[in-house]
């Protein structure tokens, strides 16, 4: 029986899905007459590789922070109202569920928002829509804040926080201070870290400020500390405010704000004496944080010792991963180049799953080209093209594959 | 007569004893089972609302739904399955949004697509632009056949599994999928971006 073009057609669709054998040869009978529906499945197939292309996804910290979040919203007794999703209706049971849930964002937020308002009676500002604590506790003025946030606040987050700021989105690590600027799209941080998600899509800038520099950005992620920048995506421009010159950074870089020689004996950041006792030895995740600071103020030997104290209580691999690179990171910056790159092949073997396996893979081989021997390097290098041939760095391993070529 | 043996029966009655402690609303437990299918939601969030919507927040909306409605989990599909119906509805909810149709814009799109990386190179720019206008043609469609269409086209699921997961019949869930082709076809053909893709093929 000849196949109509209608059927053809349908047959295209199912492809993907899989067909019959029968089915198949019926369509490519059909395909090998029939010009129109050549065009067809070229189109579809091209398009579904287009919506095929790889994306990136969300890391493994990304989405273990959004799960954390939605527990948290969802903190009080589950409502006997919940909405049905397992039912057969399609649209009901979703528009109940988007009523429910709104019911109780709004009631959370209302009930909050009056309790924190009467109690602490703060300046009326103009609330700026958008901007708002999207988990975890903030406070103003030692109030507890909850829902939108003024236009001109200064903040602090005692466990972390997550804010969505303007087009961007904050994720404030444990004690981190910060001021936000709502008219200049400005944070300043006055204290801890920050991990900052601005929408490439807005087109706007926006910054982030430290008592030595300024980080101008369009749409990026990176995270800032007092002292330094990491830029995970996009690009970045870090201004000294002392006036030396500016340095554009990519995804994957690091910079360090080296304090003048006279200043070095002034730490500019509060050290961490009185902070570091009151932290729960458990907490893991707090002290490879502080490790990071102390790495970026270049107090190597103590943020070795904090990261075997959060090695000794985290569990979890991204975060294991995460303490091992910083170990890594904390015998680079000693200098010490063997073991540094012992310690990022570590990493790469033992969470080869894991977005930090590919860093680290990577930063192993780039320590071998820098500082070690060609050929060693040169086998990193295509142990990571191999392995990650769509890499967030496989045009800089080519290059420097190329430049390492015997 | 042969008998099906369970070789996991631990694994299972784990598993039982996991959904009853989400149902009443641990948090412990439902932290283990979005950890073990939060890749799989992100995915189905990604591949059905497109790559202009902040898959974040939508995992979270999922999550967020999923908790409510578990006391209302009687088990009779899988928990993944029944997880990816919520995200289905989630992401179904936003496409139809106000908000969306204002962000279908093509040109916001399109400078999306280009303005991700700097210094890449003009194939991979080209590549961006076509799934741009892609997304733009998509996003024209309705949210239900775009659902249905990208499901069963793009990602080979069979009709029954796309039905199951939108809470359609099959005949509807076929209709849509038709007609969303229909008209994706129709829109392609008078894009010169998408056009090329027929062209090429055939060169």
């Amino acid at each position: 029986m000849k196949l109509s073009c209608l059927h053809g057609e349908a047959l295209l669709s199912q492809r993907a899905s899989g067909l019959s054998r029968a089915e198949g040869l019926r369509l490519e009978e059909h395909l090998a007459r029939c010009e129109d529906c050549r065009r067809t499945a070229s189109m579809l197939s091209g398009m579904r590789a287009l919506h095929q292309a790889e994306e990136p996804l969300l890391s493994e910290s990304q989405r273990r922070r959004v799960i954390a979040a939605a527990l948290q919203a969802n903190t009080g007794p589950i409502s006997s109202r919940a909405p049905r999703h397992v039912s057969g209706a399609w649209v009901w049971p979703a528009l109940a569920a988007a009523a429910a849930l709104l019911l109780v964002a709004t009631f959370t937020f209302r009930s909050q928002e009056r309790q924190s308002s009467v109690a602490r009676g703060l300046p009326a500002q103009p609330a700026v829509p958008g901007d708002r604590v999207l988990s975890g506790g903030v406070e103003l003025a030692g109030v507890a804040v909850a829902g939108q946030l003024p236009e001109d606040a200064a903040l602090h987050a005692r466990q972390g926080a997550r804010l969505a700021l303007a087009h961007a989105t904050l994720e404030l690590r444990p004690d981190t201070s910060i001021r936000w600027q709502a008219k200049r799209r400005s944070v300043k941080l006055a204290q801890g870290s920050v991990r900052v998600d601005v929408d490439p899509a807005q087109r706007r800038s926006f910054e982030v400020g430290t008592e030595h520099f300024t980080v101008h950005v369009l749409g990026t992620s990176f995270e800032v500390h007092q002292r330094s920048v990491r830029v995970f995506r996009g690009r970045v421009q870090v201004q000294p405010k002392d006036g030396s010159p500016a340095v554009l950074l990519e995804g994957g870089a690091r910079t360090l704000y080296e304090l003048p020689p006279a200043a070095s004996s002034t730490p500019v950041v509060p050290q961490p004496t009185a902070a570091e006792p009151a932290r729960p030895a458990g907490d893991g995740a707090a002290l490879v944080d502080l490790a990071r600071t102390q790495l970026a103020e270049q107090r190597v030997a103590q943020a070795r010792r904090t990261l075997q104290r959060a090695l000794r209580s985290l569990t979890a691999p991204e975060e294991r991963a995460e303490a091992m690179s910083l170990q890594a990171e904390c015998s680079l910056v000693a200098g010490k180049y063997t073991e540094a790159r012992a310690a990022y092949l570590r990493v790469a073997s033992r969470f080869a799953q894991l977005p930090a396996a590919e860093t680290a893979l990577f930063a192993a081989a780039r320590i071998e080209a820098e500082h070690g021997e060609p050929a060693r390097a040169r086998e990193l290098l295509s142990r990571y093209l191999a392995r990650y041939p769509r890499g967030s760095f496989a045009r800089e391993a080519q290059r420097r594959l190329q430049g390492l070529a015997p | 007569m042969g008998r099906l043996v369970n070789l996991h029966p631990q694994a299972e009655e784990a598993e039982s004893d996991l959904i009853e402690a989400c149902r009443r609303g641990e948090r412990q437990a439902l932290e283990r089972v979005f950890s073990a299918h939060a890749a799989y939601l992100e995915r189905v969030l990604r591949r059905v609302a497109g790559r202009s919507l902040d898959v974040e927040d939508l995992l979270q909306t999922t999550l967020m739904a999923a908790i409510q409605a578990f006391p209302r989990f009687r088990g009779e599909a899988h928990v993944r399955t029944w997880l990816a119906r919520i995200a289905v509805h989630t992401a179904h909810d936003r496409l139809r949004s106000a908000s969306l149709r204002k962000r279908a814009d093509v040109a916001d799109l399109e400078a999306l697509a280009v303005s991700g990386e700097d210094g890449a190179p003009d194939e991979l720019l080209e590549v961006r632009r076509r799934l741009a206008r892609l997304e733009y043609h998509l996003g024209e469609l309705g949210a239900k056949k775009r659902i249905a269409f990208v499901l069963h086209v793009f990602e080979g699921m069979p009709l029954e599994d796309v039905a199951a997961l939108m809470g359609a019949g099959v005949a509807a869930t076929k209709s849509r999928v038709f007609w969303a082709r229909r008209e994706l076809l129709r829109r392609a053909s008078r894009d010169p971006w998408l056009r090329e893709l027929a062209e090429r093929s055939e060169a």
